[in-house]
């Protein structure tokens, strides 16, 4: 005995050995098959890696295959077997869990959910919620001698879900902090003390998150996780505590990693396996090749269908597609993600399965107006996406208005980054049709996609409509003896006054033709209690304005305008007509508008009574300036100078209307503006000068409408 | 009033209308997926599934082939077994008529074994004895030439003796004659001559004790030859 005492002093225990765990990584596989069965085994990027992973399996000790992501889309098979083909692979190649990544919600989280049925390969992520529940599962876990291993899968931010499922499932993305909290307390009630993060964040979101949970032993990022610090790439992310992140940065290949568990799960060296040929007979192998063999054959067979034949080669690229949105919604912008067309070449016969391997966006094209200034802050930060129809801060060829609603038309993703940029919630109008479908459509119909000038979009004609209404009604009712005196400045009569001054833009236009027809009308009626009718403004106007949008800053135009009397005075309807032709000058900048017309004419009044023409020169200016947001000034001032005879030495004619403004907004349809308007007439015949000079404070009405 | 009342009753009617389309369209779409994601697997399921009904038909029938072959290895195995089985019994009978007679013959020749040992034991003493005899006869045979060497070697021996001390006479005369020589000088040349001839007499003598020698030798040759 005292020697066994002696013996275990002398040799003290020795420290338990380290378990270790090895892991087979692979992360963005894009469920990228090669579409020929020729040759498949030694060209099919997922049958080589198929292939590594079974020598793996055989050579070396490989506790768990895990996937970080971004599996099974754009690969055209994968996309067109909604990813069924991507899970065979998964489970004949024995893929314990894989991480739910921005690309594979493409695929459908409804039919992920389905395929993963009675499956052993588990779809991992904590913070897709359906009705307040993960969707998939949190947690996969993993027992080697006796100590398990959990991994939390936490899907990226950038997950976008299909508007349909979306509105049906009610599926929302969970703050990841929150459901991660929540899985690592399950995990910790019930004693797992090793717990690794399968992680689809960026390396910023995953330092915050390791600081605030401390439970996390490890990060590892592969999908999503790009594992960019300041542009640079990172491999690994090395805490003073022990703790890592670890990035598979590498494609066309896979990792190996050793874990060692201790107190802590630490990560070893990190080793990229590049893929090989590897002839084997394995069962499971050949099982999934047959598979795979079949599920090509059938691609072939439905994808090989002809849509249409080329004549000539085409190159399409997001341009192309983007035109052809703009084509088919009618829109005047068209927003495409810079990668969501594959460049490439068609000629000859087009069949589907080429549109399938190009197109990398397949969410629904959503129709949604936004505005001037919006569209002007979009173009800012078009790095990610290709804006048509938008050009040095025109559409259409005219330069755009702040104000304006311009209809745009991209997918869904594309409109949740727009939504993200403008920070507001855009009303749209879902199409049910992606990309894809636009195409295949198109091809075999129109064949707009082939068109190398799309200019004929710019020359589509729309049309827009401005209103603007300004009425007041003032009614006045006195009571009061005769003899008794009136207050010092109140009325001495009832009287009813009421008043407008509207006016609406009827614009048609397009590229290089703009129509706007004007009706005006400024009427101010006064009556007094016993009857009698005063008319202080009186005036009905038309204008005919007809500009030929050049690319220049001056454009020809020509005007014509036609005032009379809203009611008859004296049974009598005075109508003067002016016609003019001239330059159009039209400028603008961010803050304001400089429009400026210099014409010759004649005017000519033609009715009540019938007067000869006299011919002159009209000189019209707008200038609207915006101030701190809310406040705008105009200036209008229409001229015309004339004279009766055309050879005449003398001016005898001159009229002149200017207008000044100041309003303030609102909101969007309503100001409330201060105006002076000041009329001015000289006839020399009668050698009259006629002045009217008027302020006015209204609460003006503007809104506008566009028919695309 | 009523027509704003309206306006918003049928607005707030339509909107609730767009979103119940807007649903039936979301719940579509998902169902046209899904229909599509069915019926491609369905598809593919279904042609693997030929497939391995085709290669199961194969196999079943590889089964029926190998089935009927064994059938027929098994009735062939059967005759031979019963054609085994009787040669098998054939064989046994002989065997056994072999048996029986071999025991008569293994008796037979243990008999005569025996003679043949007995005989052979009588001619083995025999002959150790006529061996006996023979090696006593021999050693006395060996004994006489023993004997008989001996005394021929004595008799060269002396004969040796007898020529050396000859020798050693002509020596002793040669001797003198070289004194006489000397003394002789004058008569050189028959002395000379004289000396030739005893000379050429010394050397037929040495001649003769050579060959003498010789002889000697080759007489103890024979005999260690002879020696057993």
């Amino acid at each position: 005995m005292l020697l066994l005492c002696a013996l275990c002093v002398a040799f003290p225990q020795a420290a338990p050995a380290k378990k270790r765990m090895s892991l087979l990584l692979t992360g963005n596989l894009e469920g990228r098959f090669s579409l020929d069965e020729e040759n498949q085994e030694q060209n099919d990027p997922l049958l080589l890696l198929g292939q590594s992973i079974v020598r793996e399996r055989k050579t070396r000790r490989i506790d768990i295959y895990l996937d970080l992501g971004n599996a099974f889309y754009p690969g055209a098979l994968s996309k067109y077997s909604y990813g069924s083909i991507m899970y065979d692979f998964f489970q004949y190649f024995d893929c314990s869990a894989t991480l739910i990544s921005s690309s594979d919600v493409i695929i459908g989280v409804d039919n992920l959910a389905f395929l993963q049925e009675e499956k052993k390969t588990r779809l991992l992520s904590a913070n897709i919620v359906r009705d307040g529940r993960t969707l998939y599962d949190p947690v996969f876990e993993h027992t080697i001698d006796g100590d398990t291993v959990a991994f939390i899968g936490i899907s990226s931010q950038r997950v976008l879900f299909d508007i349909a499922e979306k509105s049906v499932y009610r599926l929302t993305l969970e703050d990841e902090k929150t459901a991660l909290r929540r899985s690592v307390d399950l995990l910790k009630g019930r004693g797992v003390k090793h717990i690794v993060l399968l992680s689809g964040l960026d390396i910023e979101e995953n330092v915050r998150l390791l600081k605030s949970v401390k439970e996390i032993d490890l990060v590892l990022c592969g999908g999503d996780g790009a594992g960019r610090l300041h542009g640079k790439k990172m491999n690994r992310v090395d805490f003073s505590d022990g703790r890592a992140i670890v990035f598979l940065q590498k494609r066309r290949g896979y990792y190996l990693l050793d874990l060692s568990l201790d107190e802590r799960v630490s990560a070893g060296k990190l080793r990229f396996m590049p893929l090989q040929f590897i002839n084997t007979r394995d069962r499971s192998y050949r099982q999934f090749l047959n598979r795979l063999s079949i599920w090509k054959r059938k691609f072939k067979e439905e994808e090989n269908t002809l849509i249409t034949a080329a004549a000539e080669e085409s190159v399409i690229d997001n341009r192309r597609v983007a035109h052809l949105l703009r084509d088919r919604f009618r829109s005047e912008i068209s927003i495409v993600g810079s990668n969501t067309v594959d460049r490439t070449v068609l000629k000859g016969d087009i069949k589907r399965f080429q549109l399938y391997r190009m197109i990398n966006d397949e969410y629904t094209i959503f129709v949604y107006d936004i505005t001037g200034a919006e569209l002007k802050r979009l173009a800012k930060f078009s790095k990610r996406a290709l804006i048509t129809g938008y050009d040095a801060g025109k559409v259409q060829g005219y330069p755009v208005s702040d104000t304006r609603q311009y209809r745009v038309s991209s997918t869904q993703r594309v409109f949740d980054m727009v939504k993200g940029r403008l920070k507001r919630e855009i009303p749209y109008a879902n199409t049910w049709m992606n990309i894809t479908e636009v195409l295949v459509d198109d091809l075999k119909d129109e064949k707009m996609l082939f068109r190398d000038d799309y200019g004929y979009l710019d020359r589509r004609f729309r049309m827009t409509v401005d209103l603007f209404i300004s009425n007041f009604f003032d009614y006045s009712v006195i009571s009061r003896k005769e003899e008794e005196p009136v207050p010092p400045g109140k009325p001495d009569i009832t009287y009813r006054r009421w008043g407008m001054e509207d006016k609406i833009d009827l614009t048609v236009y397009n590229r290089y033709h703009q129509f706007i027809l004007t009706p005006y009308i400024y009427y101010i009626e006064e009556e007094v209690h016993d009857g009698e009718k005063q008319y202080l403004q009186n005036l009905l106007r038309g204008t005919f304005f007809y500009n030929v949008n050049l690319d220049y800053i001056v454009r020809p135009y020509h005007k014509s305008q036609c005032d009379t009397v809203a009611r008859d005075v004296d049974g009598l309807r005075p109508t003067i007509v002016r016609e003019t032709f001239g330059a159009n000058i039209l400028t603008t900048g961010a803050f304001f508008r400089i429009e400026g017309n210099i014409g010759a004419g004649f005017e000519k009044q033609v009715h009540d009574p019938v007067d000869d023409p006299i011919y002159g020169v009209e000189a019209i200016l707008k200038l609207q300036v915006t101030f701190l947001k809310l406040f705008t000034y105009s200036l209008s001032v229409d001229t015309f100078l004339a004279k009766r005879e055309l050879n005449a030495g003398e001016v005898d004619h001159f009229r002149s209307e200017t207008e000044n403004g100041l309003s303030f907004a609102l909101n969007s349809f309503l100001s409330l503006s201060l105006k002076h308007k000041w009329f001015y007439l000289y006839r020399k015949e009668y050698d009259d000068r006629y002045e009217n000079s008027q302020f006015l404070a209204t609460l003006d009405i503007k809104t506008d409408f566009k028919i695309y | 009033m009523v027509l704003f009342a309206f306006v918003a009753c049928a607005t707030v009617e339509n909107k609730k209308c767009l979103e119940i389309n807007d649903h039936l369209k979301s719940e579509n779409r998902l169902l046209q997926k899904r229909l599509s994601l069915l019926q491609r697997e369905n598809s593919v399921y279904k042609q693997e599934n030929l497939q391995y009904k085709k290669n199961l038909d194969t196999k079943s029938a590889e089964v029926e082939k190998l089935e009927s072959e064994l059938r027929s290895i098994r009735e062939r195995f059967e005759k031979d077994i019963a054609l085994w089985e009787k040669k098998y019994e054939n064989l046994r009978e002989k065997n056994m008529i072999l048996e029986r007679e071999s025991s008569e013959k293994i008796q037979e020749l243990t008999r005569l074994n025996r003679q043949l040992e007995d005989k052979l034991g009588g001619d083995i003493r025999r002959l150790a004895e006529e061996s006996q005899k023979k090696d006593e006869t021999f050693g006395e045979e060996r004994e006489q030439l023993k004997k008989d060497f001996a005394r021929r070697e004595f008799d060269r021996l002396k004969q040796i003796e007898d020529l050396k001390k000859s020798i050693s006479e002509l020596q002793r005369q040669n001797a003198e004659m070289e004194a006489k020589i000397n003394d002789f000088i004058l008569g050189q040349e028959e002395a000379r001559r004289e000396l030739k001839e005893k000379d050429a007499r010394i050397q037929e003598l040495e001649a003769m004790v050579a060959s003498l020698r010789k002889a000697v030798e080759e007489e103890k040759r024979s005999e260690k030859g002879a020696k057993p």
